[in-house]
């Protein structure tokens, strides 16, 4: 963004947040993906190629013929509300399928990044 | 009580385990039915499932008998199994016991309002174009769609306006389960779904596709069913919540059932009589390497239909075959020359590429020629399908045409092999897209925003994919002058279920176009350089040729022009006709399985048969699928194998690290359990998990196909698939044996990491077996808990009630 | 394995079935248009020899396909001992000339015809579509019966040609409550509005006998008709009647088959319509060209139902555009309608002026031109000098084709009684017209999307009977 260079000292103040990080069998990625994308977080990172999948050679990938079983891990910052509302989504399907999620403190400098509406959600992702 | 979005959604995705998906027809896929069971033994999920969906978890008496009359069950095996259980009667008595004690169906209809209702919105909304007049509103979402056209449903309970229903599918939720905890939701939840699991079974499959064009337009997911159908069941007075009286019993089988024990004893007849040849071959086949280069070498998809025609093929000369994958390892969608888009890889990858079939610079003419009948063709069609709906125009219409369609009634019906012939007289007049275009492997950046994934090939993706080729099949040495990839796919007018005789691992469509993208790679002298840099040395004058083989008339077609190929033309023509040779072969041996009209012309009967508009079981497919051999073809290329094998090369002395048999065991052995279980249970219970008869069949919204007027959508596949008449089974229901050639210790250290592979073997799935050359070629076996035995301890240990 | 006898059947019937017609075509070049009786029981004429032609092929051709079709299936010497039965039954009755014969085979064909929907035994749903198809025969045969013993009654005579001949040009009410019986008798046989039940519900039906059915029985409505043609002609309000319940499912008929998703279904509600233009025709006065139209129209749905497995290709969503009207494009159609209403019209013999019924049917015919004109000439994908060959190109051979097999059929039914009588318009005439014209422009515009309500009507109106669809796919233990 072009405003990034000329942001004033005073907005470095840290703001407390939560971080999520989820990691499920590939055949749950849409299912996490819609989640988050209806709990309200503003963005959230996917890491598909987990135990090294890829189009980067051979050796280095390990399931070139399976997506289902490759692992996929979730990464999103919000407010403790919003994430309590994916942990909530998320609790019941542990009861059936492999995965886990962790969620810890973290502070951010620029608290409005994180703070999703509605609308913008999603975009940022 | 507000019920929260996110719980909703995760318990509906629980519920949703226990229902398969099911595939259109039009990209027909093998699945296991059960999928949604594999995390629990076999017996047991057979059993719930039956509870679920009143499905037969054994093969019928009947197929047992057929098995036992053929031999097919050793006496000596099923006796041991018998006895080990404490039953002492004989075989033929316990057939007729198990025939007194099947249990005779219902008689009279169900007629249950809330299903229909169901099924007639369902099949409106799902309908992919059959319907001129499409059910109103459809882009509004299902839920949404039915709630506009519920008040004016007399067949349904009165609903004034579509105000007096729930506005969005919360509310919905919310109306119905208030009066029920949080941890009841997923039983209600299945047993709504398990109602109709042919419907649900589509609408699951549709929700996961990110760029279905129909989802797209008109959304619809499990939620909308539920939210509809448990507005439905409120309104009606039915049952919401399921009787706890019908709660599943606990699980735990207390004693083995007779068809549970008969099964594992054909399964290891058959295993048995396999392993002790395969030994036979390891012992025979010893040192005999040949070194030298063969005339040309083929590669052919892993499917149980190559093994024939590659053992004939090879009897006409300085010949090797290979199996792979027959997606050639490359995750792509293949954009066909009318624009139309499918997916071109196996159920269980992502396609990462866009590859689009676009003439080739010199053959623009050809183009040009078949453009303008195309758009003749085009024309014809559309004109006949809006007179036919004409509500004016149809009775002139009718009376102006039907003297041509009595003609084409006539042709069609007593002329088929005549028509086989004028087909290719056609094809050779206007050739087709296969003759004039070219995929386009490299990188096309511009054509991108055209959709989802990129056009073309990084190099680095290349050399990736051809790697992986060569790795996989153990293959670093000894390049022919000409190499074949051999895609495949059948040859069938008139068949819903073609794309199920189509290539498996290219969801349902011939497998030429990745075979020609593999090739394309590999001529690719950049990629030669960077493949030599890592072992793998191809001579300059090899060259890399596609080609694809026609399972119902066994013709290989080249994707070449013998003359264009430098030095190469003469091996090419006589390949040509060497392939012909073996088509002739392949045909006779396959006519024994089929009421052959021509027995005696064995070609021209296999031709008749993929022209014939009648015919409804135009070829076997994958029929009689039992085993899948991961193993370097010198093992296996002495042996008749029935065209029951899935064949995998592979060469563990290329592999130390495991990595290339770690992606055989998760990619094509996973997909060969997919094809074998769907195999199974269609083969055992032909309604619940499979598509009956198809003379009675009706399709159904261009996606699947009902029986008779209409209902629940049928899965699986369809009777004439499966078996030679309404009583004798083509193909075998048994579960599918993998046997690897490679140390234990390797596979052993695969199972650890991959946990849903032993998973899969542990419930009993499938089976392994493994032959270490480490270990003087001694089989070892896969005992359900990660115990491996010598092959021969079954024989003298009186077998478990499991295995 | 099957039996013996289930590999023997399959191909003697066959090759009897065809051996059948060879010996029909022959007698028809030989003897074409000539009449022969036997008795008082038999009297083949014309219309025996062209059903007997158009039967005998038909049903050859499903033979033939279900050598292959049905092979393994079980009870193969039932289902060919059935169809060749059945087959016979149609050629006695259109040959039958005492009352109660023809009674007789009526009801025999019915009785067989519901066998067949319910071919699958132990499929609960095929028998109660069987079922359903039986009553809806046993009441068209007591209705014919009823039919037939008023004209026994009145005439005095057993035989269809002595009473027709009693009856010809002496309306009475009892004539006319024979020709009402006679009406509905038709109207169930060839599944007219509202008797279309048990037709939308026999898809249960193993599809070679679908097509048999769609293609041949049910035609057995309009070969009453043709057959009646003077008692139901006599009384020119009978005449109105089959004007009505025609034009009623035919655009009905039509109507439904838009909203349709199931390719069977659709086909046989496309029959429901067809078979209400063939009345139609035959209320218009017609005869000859009601029975040229379900021969034509059974080599058409004959082969639609053989080839239903052939449904299933890519598609996309399409929003629904109606195209703007071209001046040009307009003309050229209207000028085509034109053409070649006159062109069918001198062929085929009708009158355009003075008007009567028969313009009628030039009528529809224009309105088949102009929209297969509009959509050639808009198809612009196509380059121009060809689209406008195109449109002469096909419809010189189309309406040249129909009328030598009208021609053909005309001169073999020549000497049956009122094979072509037009008749006078009336107001119901004009109105039938008005509603085929408004539905045209209607569904060219899109008017009918509008309406929710319309679209659940058609919906629900033209469902199976509820006990005839399998919800649960576990009772479909048919094998």
């Amino acid at each position: 963004m072009s405003d990034d260079t000329t942001y004033e000292p005073t907005e470095h103040t840290l703001h407390p947040l939560k971080k999520i990080e989820i990691i499920v069998r590939g055949e749950k990625e849409e299912f996490v993906r819609e989640l988050l994308d209806d709990s309200g977080v503003s963005g959230y990172t996917i890491h598909r190629d987990l135990a090294g999948r890829g189009e980067h050679g051979f050796h280095e990938g390990r399931l070139l013929f399976n997506d289902r079983a490759g692992l996929v891990m979730f990464f999103a910052v919000a407010e403790e509300e919003v994430i309590q509302g994916i942990v909530d989504g998320l609790t019941p399907l542990f009861e059936k399928s492999s995965g886990v999620m962790f969620v810890s403190d973290t502070q951010v400098v620029r608290l409005d990044k994180f703070l999703g509406e509605e609308d913008e959600a999603g975009e940022t992702a | 009580m507000p019920i929260k979005r996110s719980v909703l959604r995760a318990r509906i995705e629980n519920a949703g385990e226990v229902i398969g998906s099911l595939w259109p027809l039009r990209t027909f896929n093998a699945a296991n039915p059960l999928a949604g069971f594999e995390d629990q033994p076999f017996d047991q999920a057979v059993d719930r499932a039956r509870k679920l969906f009143g499905g037969r978890p054994y093969p019928r008496p009947a197929t047992f008998r057929q098995a036992w009359e053929n031999g097919e069950i050793n006496p000596a095996l099923l006796t041991r199994r018998l006895e080990a259980h404490g039953i002492t009667d004989p075989p033929a008595a316990l057939l007729g016991r198990m025939a007194a004690d099947d249990p005779p169906g219902d008689t009279s209809p169900a007629d249950e309002p809330l299903d229909r209702l169901m099924t007639k919105w369902l099949a409106a909304f799902l309908d992919q174009g059959q319907a001129d007049w499409p059910m109103p509103n459809r882009e509004e979402g299902f839920y949404a769609a039915w709630r506009s056209v519920a008040p004016y449903d007399h067949d349904g309970p009165p609903v004034d306006s579509p105000s007096d229903l729930p506005p969005t599918l919360l509310d919905a939720f919310e109306n119905v389960l208030t009066a029920y905890p949080e941890g009841q939701w997923e039983s209600i939840f299945v047993q709504h779904l398990a109602a109709l699991p042919g419907w649900v079974g589509f609408i699951k499959w549709r929700a996961q596709q990110d760029d279905h064009p129909w989802q797209a337009a008109y959304p619809i997911s499990l939620a909308d069913y539920l939210a509809v159908r448990l507005t439905l069941a409120k309104r009606m007075d039915r049952a919401i919540a399921p009787d706890d009286a019908e709660e599943l019993p606990a699980n735990g089988t207390t004693r083995p059932r007779l068809p549970a024990l008969w099964l594992r004893a054909w399964e290891e007849s058959y295993r048995r009589r396999l392993l002790d040849d395969l030994s036979a071959a390891a012992d025979a086949s010893g040192a005999d390497e040949d070194d030298e280069r063969p005339a040309a070498q083929m590669v052919f998809c892993i499917d149980v239909r190559s093994e024939v025609l590659r053992r004939h093929l090879e009897a006409t000369g300085p010949y090797q075959t290979f199996g792979y994958a027959g997606f050639f390892g490359v995750p792509m969608q293949h954009e066909r020359y009318d624009g139309v888009r499918v997916k071109s890889c196996p159920p269980i990858v992502n396609p990462r590429h866009r590859i689009a079939e676009r003439p080739a610079p010199d053959r623009e003419t050809q183009a040009a020629t078949y453009d303008g009948w195309r758009r003749w063709g085009e024309a014809g069609r559309s004109l006949v399908k809006t007179l036919k709906h004409n509500v004016a125009a149809a009775f002139g219409f009718v009376e102006g045409s039907g003297g041509v369609f009595g003609a084409a009634l006539a042709a069609r019906t007593l002329l088929p092999s005549a028509l086989f012939r004028a087909t290719d007289v056609a094809d050779a007049r206007v050739p087709g897209p296969d003759h004039f275009c070219a995929p386009t492997v490299d990188r096309v950046p511009e054509a991108d925003a055209e959709g989802p994934l990129p056009v073309g090939l990084s190099p680095e993706a290349k050399v990736t994919y051809a790697e992986a080729a060569f790795r996989l099949m153990g293959w670093t040495d000894t390049f022919a002058p000409v190499v074949v990839f051999t895609g495949h796919g059948c040859q069938t007018p008139n068949n819903p279920y073609k794309a199920s005789l189509d290539c498996g691992a290219c969801a349902g469509n011939p497998g030429g176009p990745n075979a020609r993208v593999l090739a394309a790679i590999c001529n690719d002298p950049d990629v030669r350089e960077a493949l030599r840099e890592r072992g793998i040395d191809i001579p300059d004058d090899t060259t890399f040729v596609a080609g694809q083989h026609n399972t119902t008339t066994d013709e290989v077609t080249l994707f070449v022009d013998p003359d264009e190929v430098e030095g190469a033309s003469d091996t090419i023509r006589r390949l040509q006709a060497d392939l012909e040779t073996a088509q002739a072969e392949t045909a006779a041996e396959r006519v024994e399985h089929f009421r052959a009209d021509r027995p005696d012309a064995p070609v021209d009967e296999v031709q008749r048969r993929a022209a014939d508009w009648a015919e409804t079981r135009p070829e076997w497919g994958l029929a009689g699928n039992a085993a899948f051999i991961v193993a370097p073809r010198r093992l296996t290329r002495d042996l008749n194998l029935n065209g029951r094998c899935f064949l995998h090369a592979y060469d563990w002395r290329t592999d130390a690290d495991g990595t290339a048999l770690e992606n055989i065991m998760t990619g094509p052995m996973v997909v060969g359990e997919w094809i074998n279980t769907q195999y199974y249970f269609s083969t055992v219970d032909n309604a619940a998990y499979g598509s009956g008869s198809k003379v009675t069949q009706n399709v159904e919204g261009k996606v699947g196909v009902v029986q008779g007027n209409g209902g629940d959508l049928m899965s699986g596949l369809p009777l004439q698939s499966l078996r030679t008449d309404d009583v004798h089974v083509q193909h075998r229901p048994l579960r599918l044996l993998t046997l690897i050639q490679a140390p234990m210790g390797r596979v052993d250290a695969i199972l650890e990491r991959q946990n849903t592979l032993a998973q899969l073997l542990d419930n009993e799935w499938m089976a392994l077996a493994v032959m270490d050359p480490e270990q003087d070629n001694t089989i070892l076996r896969y005992r359900p808990g990660g115990e491996w035995t010598p092959d021969a301890a079954e024989s003298a240990a009186p077998a478990s009630a499991a295995g | 394995m099957p039996s013996r006898a289930d590999t023997r059947v399959p191909p003697l019937c066959t090759w009897g079935m065809w051996g059948l017609f060879v010996l029909v075509l022959l007698g028809v070049g030989v003897w074409g248009g000539g009449e022969w009786t036997a008795g008082s029981l038999l009297r083949v004429d014309g219309l025996t020899q062209v059903m007997a032609l158009v039967t005998t092929f038909v049903s050859g051709i499903v033979h033939s396909f279900s050598r292959r079709y049905m092979a393994g299936a079980h009870r193969l010497r039932g289902f060919y001992g059935r169809l060749f039965g059945l087959t016979l039954i149609v050629l006695g009755l259109t040959a039958a000339n005492h009352l109660a014969l023809f009674v007789g085979l009526w009801a025999a064909m019915g009785w067989v015809l519901a066998d067949l929907i319910g071919h699958v035994r132990h499929w609960p749903q095929a028998q109660a579509a069987a079922q359903r198809a039986r009553y809806a025969f046993l009441g068209g045969s007591v209705l014919l019966a009823g039919a037939a013993a008023l004209l026994a009654w009145q005439t005095g005579t057993s035989t269809i040609s002595g009473s027709l001949g009693a009856v010809e040009g002496r309306p009475g009410p009892i004539a006319g409550v024979a020709g009402g019986l006679l009406v509905l008798t038709a109207m169930v046989q060839s599944a007219l509005v509202p008797f279309q039940g048990w037709l939308l519900s026999s898809m249960t039906a193993p599809t070679p006998v679908s097509a048999f059915m769609h293609a041949g029985l049910v035609n057995a409505g309009g070969v009453l008709i043709a057959r009646f043609a003077p008692v139901l002609f006599a009384e020119p309000a009978v005449m109105l009647v089959l004007v009505a319940a025609g034009g009623i499912s035919a655009l009905l008929g039509q109507a439904w088959m838009l909203v349709q998703t199931n390719v069977k279904r659709q086909l046989g509600c496309s029959t429901v319509a067809q078979m209400g233009f063939m009345v139609l025709q035959g209320g218009l006065g017609f005869v000859a060209a009601a029975v040229t139209h379900l021969i034509l129209h059974g080599f058409y749905k004959a082969y639609l139902f053989l080839a239903a497995g052939s449904v299933v290709e890519p598609t996309r969503p399409s929003k629904r555009t109606t195209p703007r009207p071209g001046l040009l494009s307009g003309l050229v159609s209207l000028g085509a309608a034109a053409a070649g209403g006159l062109l069918f019209a001198t062929l085929t013999g009708k009158s355009i002026l003075p008007l009567n019924s028969g313009t009628l049917l030039v009528l529809f015919v224009g309105l088949a031109v102009l929209h297969a004109t509009r959509a050639v000439v808009r198809r612009s994908a196509l380059s121009a000098t060809p689209r406008l060959w195109a449109v002469p190109a096909l419809l010189l051979p189309t309406i040249g084709l129909y009328a030598t097999v009208y021609n053909g059929v005309k001169g073999l039914l020549g000497p049956l009684p009122a094979a072509s009588a037009p008749t006078e318009l009336t107001a119901l005439h004009w109105t039938i017209a008005g509603i085929f014209l408004l539905a045209y422009v209607a569904l060219e515009r899109g008017w009918h999307r509008a309406s929710t309500r319309l679209y659940v009507t058609l919906l629900n109106t033209s469902q199976p009977l509820p006990r005839t669809v399998l919800t649960q796919r576990d009772q479909y233990h048919a094998h």
